[in-house]
């Protein structure tokens, strides 16, 4: 950084740190609104770790919407920046060096804003550079935003007026304050959700509540793309609109097409989103609770019915997840016998052939009878696998207790809301022709050959394909296929076992073949499915896997 | 050797009216070079044209042998300038607002140098908005030379000031003269730039009206002198008539005047006429012709109005 800069960011930051409004503004307002959090939402658990995005939301806002703005409007009045003019240093460096000293007070308030809701929270943040990253991103963003109001404003009243103008819309129909799913429910404020989309605050609140707990970056692509992007028209048009001083006219025609470049950024957003179904709301943390879905009434089984290896050690529930070494320490090796038929068969007669099953204990295709979906056949494996004096398990999948259950990375799926691995709401009742839809897929899953593969594994994970791929595809039904696919899981296999193999899966989502996700057509769903679909579908398969886990648990 | 400063047919307007219309003038090396005139004369506009703050409509600027107008940083880097009022953040020091400008600068003074010189070394560390007005105003001065500059600008810099802070702001000027800085001043206090400049322009309407040294300006007068006197006893007001270029001639009882553009002339024609008449003159006095008196013969009206 040259000398000047540096000169500019260090008397920025001293005067910054010796006005006190500035520091009280900056630093207690965000606490306030950290108390207010705590008391509204104090039946959460662990306390605050949904909220994180909306709180440091806020303290951007806060000192970029006003902080920034007020500051470079009351010296630019007053006539500082008149005599900064005066000499040779250029608009940029000014802008820069205010901005950088900026971002460090912001980042500093962000920090204690972080470190009080870990500590009265009690979590740890998933994602801490991540977070910094997609932090730092948003600050970007919302400076450029005050950049701009600084440039509109001839007086610090002005920039109050401007800067609520944003600030409130952002903050109560934006998604900063008031989450966005309560809107999400009722048909006469769904609007709410589109008109947020043309607001940076939602993205700035998802991006950083998916790296604080959830996702991470990845996992908020569209919403750090759009940071991004209002970021960058706006820092662009404020530093075009610069004025030295009051009396230069900011309302000329060249300034007017420049207004325009910096809300077509909020457009192109909004525009971006409807068009790639990213209005519905995105909460960091998967609403992953028991949900009451028709079909066979699923038995509680005991921890105990599976032999816990012995050097497991119960994990707290639920838990971040482990590097895959961690998740299954003491998994038996793969096993190449395979298990007794009796025990694997639930395929119906019609099923004739499948893909060889590549799974560690795939066994071959039967074409016995089918078995009534209840009592599951299988559960007599797992009687079998619970004696104390039955050998290591031939299935690796078998092994696998509450313990490697817990250790599911159940936080970083996307929640059931998103557009990635979608679960409709249990008391939300498709509309008549999607229900008209979902029947025939779920009888045509009856004779759906992968779905009778003898391999249980590969027959849960093509089961799972189907509502992977739908999701992929986007489709009407995508919210509600999963209970139907959950239907027929549980129609085959007892929630204990299911869960096993599901949380195999979930461990193991590069396994296996997936030639099952080209024959969608059986049902009635006509995709078009490429081989560079596919990586996708199986990182869906592993997030519904996941889901799925905690459904059929209850837990 | 070439002009510091020369400015050919400048012309700014705000709106529709001419601020500036087509001043042309040039700055020696060296130089204390005055702009002399009313409020909305010009000469603000014309300065911060110069010193790049405005964007002129037309006209040639050239500073230091560079053309202004194109390279206005490369100017900046030479020159130094105090505006009427200079604001700073409430809460910088003296000693932080110098280094902070001083890094704006190829090259550059040291703050406890430039401290020492405009005695702020005692309010070095105090924030500014706790300065006086004329502790403000030399610390404006100090800003103006944390770059050493070739050439320094002043807009109206003892504006406001009590009669104390004006005697040090002009100590302040002289010893950048003796320095042999060239300074472009801007004044409406005629006993300021009759004290310290070496030329100045007299602006008005935004033309400069007339260029030139203070005494020249005066010498070069068409005004003409006021004498009064007072003799022991009344005196025939036909001693008056035979004063050669004696106008608007008056006399009641032992009080008498009249106006003379010659007045080594007419002095001894007076004394000869009442020593004539046998009368004593017993006072006389002669009005100076004042830069005043030439800034309103030559615009038509004050100063101050």
């Amino acid at each position: 950084m040259n000398q000047d800069l540096r000169e500019i960011v260090a008397v920025t930051l001293r005067m910054y740190l010796r006005n006190r409004m500035a520091l009280a503004y900056s630093y207690v307002f965000p606490v306030m609104f950290l108390l207010a959090f705590v008391v509204l939402y104090k039946d959460d658990d662990p306390l605050l770790i949904r909220h994180m995005g909306e709180l440091l939301t806020v303290t951007i806002l806060g000192g970029a919407c006003f902080g920034l703005p007020t500051s470079m409007v009351s010296e630019r009045e007053r006539g500082v920046w008149r005599r900064y003019r005066l000499s040779p240093v250029s608009p940029a460096r000014i802008i820069a060096g205010t901005l950088i000293a900026r971002y460090l007070m912001i980042l500093l308030a962000g920090v204690l804003q972080v470190v009080a809701c870990m500590l009265i929270g009690g979590f740890a943040l998933e994602h801490p550079f991540q977070l910094w990253v997609a932090f730092s991103l948003v600050t970007f963003a919302l400076l450029g935003l005050g950049l701009v109001i600084a440039t509109m404003a001839d007086t610090v009243p002005a920039v109050q007026a401007l800067g609520q103008c944003i600030f409130l819309p952002m903050l109560i129909l934006g998604g900063v304050a008031v989450k966005l799913s309560v809107f999400e429910n009722d048909p006469s404020t769904t609007w709410v959700l589109h008109l947020s989309a043309f607001f940076p605050g939602r993205y700035a609140v998802e991006v950083m509540q998916q790296c604080a707990k959830g996702g991470g970056l990845g996992a908020a692509g569209f919403s750090a793309f759009a940071v991004i992007v209002t970021g960058l028209g706006a820092a662009v048009t404020g530093a075009k609109l610069f004025r030295w001083d009051a009396h230069q006219r900011f309302l000329t025609n060249r300034n007017r097409i420049w207004l325009l470049a910096a809300l077509g950024a909020w457009v192109l957003i909004g525009v971006g989103a409807e068009w790639r179904r990213e209005i519905a709301p995105r909460p960091s943390r998967p609403s992953l609770r028991p949900r009451v879905v028709p079909g066979p009434t699923p038995d509680a089984i005991p921890a105990s019915g599976t032999p816990a290896p012995a050097t497991s050690t119960p994990a707290p529930s639920p838990a971040p997840s482990l590097p895959e070494q961690e998740q299954a320490p003491t998994m038996t090796p793969v096993a190449p016998t395979p298990p007794p038929a009796a025990v694997e068969v639930k395929a119906d007669p019609v099923v004739t052939a499948a893909p060889p099953a590549p799974e560690p204990a795939g066994a071959a295709v039967t074409t016995e009878p089918p078995v009534p979906a209840s009592p599951p056949a299988s559960s007599a494996a797992v009687s079998a696998a619970s004696t104390p004096d039955t050998p290591a398990p031939a299935t690796p999948w078998r092994a696998y207790t509450n313990v490697d259950f817990a250790r599911l990375p159940f936080l970083t799926v996307p929640p059931d809301n998103s557009n990635e691995t979608p679960i409709a709401p249990a008391d939300d009742a498709p509309d008549d022709n999607i229900q008209a839809d979902l029947n025939a897929v779920a009888a045509a899953l009856k004779n759906w050959a992968p779905g009778k593969v003898a391999d249980p594994v590969q027959r849960v994970r093509n089961l799972m394909y189907v509502a992977s791929t739908v999701d992929q595809a986007k489709a009407q039904m995508e919210r509600h296929l999963p209970y139907v696919i959950m239907n027929v899981l549980r129609s085959q296999f007892e929630d204990r076992e299911l869960a096993q193999i599901l949380c195999w899966i979930a461990n193991h989502p590069a396994e296996g073949d997936h030639s099952a996700v080209f024959r969608l057509d059986e049902l009635g769903l006509l995709f078009n499915v490429n081989d560079w679909d596919v990586p996708e579908i199986r990182r869906r398969n592993e997030w519904y896997s996941i889901k799925f886990v905690w459904w059929v648990l209850g837990w | 050797m070439p002009a510091k400063v020369s400015i050919r047919d400048l012309r700014k307007s705000y709106g529709g009216v001419e601020a500036v219309r087509g001043v042309t003038f040039e700055i020696q090396d060296g130089e204390i070079f005055g702009m002399l005139g009313p409020n909305g004369a010009g000469k603000t506009s014309t300065l911060e044209c110069v010193i790049g703050l405005r964007e002129p409509d037309g006209g040639e600027i050239d500073v230091c042998g560079i053309d202004a107008r194109k390279h206005p940083q490369e100017v900046k880097q030479r020159i130094g300038a105090a505006l009427q009022t200079t604001s700073l953040q409430d809460k910088i020091t003296a000693r932080e607002a110098l280094q902070l400008f001083g890094s704006f600068y190829r090259h550059r003074v040291p703050a406890a140098d430039l401290l020492k010189r405009f005695s702020l070394e005692e309010k070095a560390d105090a924030p500014f908005d706790t300065l006086s007005g004329g502790q403000k105003q030399r610390l404006a001065l100090a800003l103006a030379f944390v770059n050493n500059p070739e050439l320094v600008f002043l807009d109206e810099p003892t504006t406001g000031l009590d009669p104390q802070s004006r005697r040090e702001l002009h100590g302040e000027i002289a010893q950048m003269k003796r320095e042999g800085h060239t300074v472009l001043l801007t004044t409406h206090y005629i006993e300021e730039a009759e004290q310290l400049c070496d030329r100045i322009a007299i602006v008005d309407h935004g033309r400069i009206i007339t260029t030139g040294a203070p005494k020249d300006l005066i010498a070069a007068s068409k005004l003409t002198q006021l004498v009064s006197f007072e003799t022991a006893r009344p005196v025939d007001a036909a001693v008056l008539a035979r004063i050669p270029g004696a106008s608007e001639p008056a006399v009641d009882g032992v009080h008498g005047r009249f106006r003379t553009r010659d007045i080594s002339r007419a002095l001894p024609e007076l004394i000869k006429g009442l020593e004539a008449q046998q009368v004593p003159l017993v006072g006389l006095n002669v009005g100076k012709i004042t830069l005043e008196d030439v800034f309103i013969e030559l615009t038509g009206s004050k100063l101050r109005e």
